[in-house]
């Protein structure tokens, strides 16, 4: 790594509309990017991370949010000074940029190649058939199979981390010497992620560019970091090399996110009692199928085949997989939001999939689901207080002895009985998932469906939240069904495990089996895959949370 | 277990912060902000119609036949808009037709709001039979030119002020039935909805607790702008003499009477005809104005 400072930010502020919560949204911001470094923007959402690096791009939404102090020098010149113009050819040119939505940040009516070479065109770079060669050879240089096929394609022919390497192809095409990475690999699945990581390393190497990396995502730090900084609030709390703030952060709050990280060693929890709350067998669910209008076989996709797998009373069994493996199909044929097509779901001696809808009826107090969105999972348009009686008051309760047993729940799950008579968007993200649960809670579920009911939320608010799980399934004896992509969260609050494949259960067992001594490929290369999973994470007394 | 600490900033109800935001995108638009008042000045109107008109709107003063306006040779104070070919005051004549426009207006609209929403909720819940059942039936009443139909209709039922409302109401459901459903599948896609299956809750519920607050938005953008098409389709077959029938102060109606006077008596014309533009003009713009502030599409690029 050189010393070459190649782009400076210097005392940046950048204020917010009247309206805002707080008055700057990064606050006297001052870093320097080093040539050939990787730096990392950690922070939680909210922090100004994005900001910051937009401010350097030129990209601040105006006229409300705008630069009032502050440099950002870049080869001599202070880019909040020059002209529209002139910013325009430093984007794309001197400083790419690549987003976290590949999907969004490529033209859906436009083939790869054409925004390739678009990308050259406005620059005015290059003859017609210099661009086509610099084009095919550009998609080889970020590892694409077959450029010639893929840059004949559009975008939604491509897979997330295809899209994402021709968005890298497209932000590195006039071999800029900085790179802004916004959450590039948030949206990816974990395999996925660890390629696209390998490969910023690698051209970050190779051409020896500076690289901004933003995130959220510790064990991402951890994975590429030369350099680190920790951002709360708009304002640097902390900066300096990945070892020293990974592994000895001096801030406390660099202490309370880096405590709140999950760590991939399976936590051993003592044997349950091994009788089955409820077993599945041979669950099957396909999708599509249907003869189009014109007479056409429509695409026939299975979403799980032959799964298998019970639930013991009073454990965590998690279902981890990636994106497509079908494991929320799993959690929503157990709860019969989907109808699975064959096999046996039993839960009190009772087949679930072979119920009608009103047999079903008393079945459902047992069974109870907590969602992924805490956005879209609270009617927008109820109270809290009426949103969790709903349950109860369907089965019969009365409607005033509901409500103060959902205060009650509310005060198990850690806030004040006062959230009854308000709306759901008063409420933070994490809070709203504790609305969530209070709302499974009140029914005296035996088996929670847990469905990606973290991976929402950011690290320190996660963290609350599985204790609060975790303790909720100890005190109350529930059995409850994980669903994750994230091992992290798995290992810390699953029993066992069941990692699925293409809608197959592959692998099966304790987790600390699973994750010391993975016997199926898949499982190895899932764990292989997991960013920074050399690093242990420093020890830490357990800071006090607010 | 740590306890978050909630955060009280805002210590008002959520329709309080819902109804203040909504306020101040509406009232950014001026166009809107004008209508609004107009409208506010038709329904008062309207309302006070009685003690406003100077004289009784069907009294016939034999006297004063087709009297001109005040600001015209011959006109007088007394009928200070003039009179019609039987001796009406046409001033307290458009007075009292206010009444009849909102009273179409809202009729209609309850109509076809209430019918256009169920039929919408049913097809966006029961999909299979009943959606397509639905929503050709709909596409069948979207093919006729809708005053052709509406004119059919009334053919059928019977001139008179009560079967045009009908009629009307009948070819505007359609546009409800679209908006409803369309919205209805978005919001069934909701992870509150699932919410509230797994809890047992059953179709009615969904529908009607669930669902259909969330639908509100783009439905009251459409009632308000069906409002103004009410008003004209009603003028329409009240000048063609399948509306309200003499001696009703209806501006149609009152139009499609003047119109042999229309070289003689313009102002028998000119009058009505600007009250039904005036009125359609307003509600038109109060649409625009609640489009641009309910319907999040519409909404304006914010920081």
């Amino acid at each position: 790594m050189s010393n070459e400072t190649i782009l400076k930010i210097d005392n940046l502020s950048v204020s917010l509309p009247s309206r805002a919560d707080r008055a700057f949204a990064v606050e006297e911001v001052s870093f320097e990017l080093y040539a050939g470094e990787i730096l990392c923007i950690v922070g939680e959402s909210g922090s100004g991370k994005s900001m910051a690096s937009n401010a350097v791009m030129g990209l601040l939404p105006k006229p409300h949010v705008r630069p009032v102090n502050g440099r950002i020098m870049f080869e001599n010149q202070d880019l909040l000074t020059v002209s529209d113009a002139e910013m325009q050819k430093i984007r794309g040119g001197r400083i790419g940029m690549i987003f976290q939505e590949p999907m969004t940040a490529l033209n859906p009516v436009m083939k790869v190649e054409d925004q390739l070479d678009e990308v050259f065109v406005s620059h005015g770079k290059y003859s017609r058939a210099e661009r086509k060669q610099r084009i095919i050879e550009m998609l080889r240089d970020v590892g694409l199979p077959d450029p010639e096929i893929i840059g004949r394609s559009y975008p939604f022919a491509l897979s997330g981390g295809q899209r994402q390497r021709v968005m890298i192809a497209m932000a590195l095409a006039l071999e800029p010497s900085v790179l802004i990475a916004d959450e590039p690999t948030t949206a990816l699945d974990v395999t996925t992620q660890a390629q696209i990581l390998g490969l910023v390393k690698d051209l970050q190497e190779k051409r020896g560019m500076g690289v901004i990396f933003i995130t959220h995502d510790f064990g991402v730090v951890a994975e590429i970091a030369d350099r680190v900084i920790v951002m709360q609030t708009g304002r640097i709390v902390e900066q300096g090399s990945a070892e020293q703030v990974l592994n000895s952060p001096k801030h406390p709050y660099t202490q309370k996110l880096i405590a709140a990280v999950p760590h991939l060693e399976a936590v051993h929890k003592s044997a349950k009692e091994p009788t089955p709350v409820i077993s599945v067998k041979n669950l099957q669910k396909t999708y599509g199928g249907n003869s189009g209008f014109f007479g056409g076989k429509g695409r026939v996709v299975h979403a799980t085949r032959d799964v298998n797998f019970e639930i013991y009373k009073g454990e965590t069994l998690g279902l981890v997989g990636e994106s497509g493996s079908g494991k929320s199909t799993v959690g929503r044929c157990l709860i019969r939001l989907h109808d699975a097509d064959s096999g046996q779901i039993l839960f009190d001696g009772k087949d679930i999939n072979s119920l009608t809808l009103k047999e079903m009826m008393p079945v459902r107090r047992h069974i109870q689901m907590i969602f992924q969105d805490p956005y879209a999972s609270l009617n927008p348009r109820r109270k809290i207080g009426d949103i969790i009686v709903e349950g109860p008051v369907i089965h019969g309760a009365v409607k005033s002895e509901a409500m103060k047993k959902a205060g009650e729940l509310l005060e198990l799950v850690g806030l004040d009985p006062s959230a009854l008579k308000r709306y759901p968007h008063e409420f933070s993200g994490g809070q709203r998932q504790r609305i969530g649960i209070a709302r499974a809670l009140a029914m005296d579920p035996k088996l929670l469906i847990a469905d990606e009911a973290v991976s929402a939320l950011d690290v320190s608010v996660q963290a609350q939240v599985l204790e609060l799980l975790d303790e909720i399934k100890e005190r109350l004896h529930l059995s409850m069904l994980f669903v994750t992509h994230d091992l992290r969260v798995a290992a810390k609050i699953c029993d066992r495990i069941a990692v699925m494949r293409l809608g197959e259960i592959v692998e099966y067992g304790e987790t600390s089996k699973v994750f010391n001594n993975p016997q199926h490929p898949y499982t190895r290369a899932l764990l292989d895959a997991v960013p920074g999973k050399a690093w242990e994470g420093p020890q830490l007394e357990e800071p006090i949370s607010a | 277990m740590s306890t978050e600490t909630l955060n009280y900033s805002r210590d008002r109800s959520a329709l309080a912060v819902v109804l203040s935001d909504f306020w101040h995108e509406f009232k950014q638009n001026h166009g809107a902000l004008a209508g609004l008042v107009v409208m506010g000045l038709v329904v008062l109107m309207a309302v006070f119609a009685d003690v406003i008109a100077p004289h009784s709107p069907i009294e016939q003063y034999r006297t004063a036949m087709l009297v001109p306006p005040v600001w015209q040779d011959g006109g007088s104070w007394e009928f200070i808009l003039g009179t019609d070919s039987v001796g009406r005051d046409l001033l307290s004549r458009l007075i009292h037709g206010s009444r009849y426009s909102l009273y179409i207006g809202l009729i209609v609209i309850f109509i076809s709001l209430t019918v256009g929403v169920m039929l919408g909720l049913l097809a966006a819940f029961f999909k299979g039979f009943v959606e397509n059942l639905i929503m050709r039936a709909m596409d069948i009443i979207l093919a006729f030119p809708s005053l052709l139909l509406a004119l059919a209709l009334v053919a059928i039922l019977g001139p008179s002020l009560e079967n045009a409302m009908v009629a009307i109401a009948v070819v505007l459901i359609p546009h409800f039935v679209r908006i409803t459903r369309a919205q209805a599948i978005a919001e069934l896609g909701k992870d509150y909805v699932a919410a509230s299956q797994t809890m047992g809750a059953g179709v009615g519920r969904l529908m009607f607790i669930n669902v259909l607050p969330n639908c509100m938005a783009p439905l009251i953008v459409q009632a308000t702008l069906s409002f103004s098409t009410a008003i004209l389709d009603a003028a329409a077959l009240g000048f063609l003499g399948m509306g309200a029938q003499p001696p009703t102060p209806e501006w149609g109606s009152m139009l499609a009477v003047a119109r042999e006077f229309i070289l003689t008596a313009s102002w028998l014309v000119t009058l009505p005809g600007l009250a039904i533009l005036i009125t359609v003009l307003s509600i038109n713009l109060i649409g625009d104005g609640l489009r641009d502030a309910l319907d999040p599409k519409m909404k304006r690029g914010k920081a």
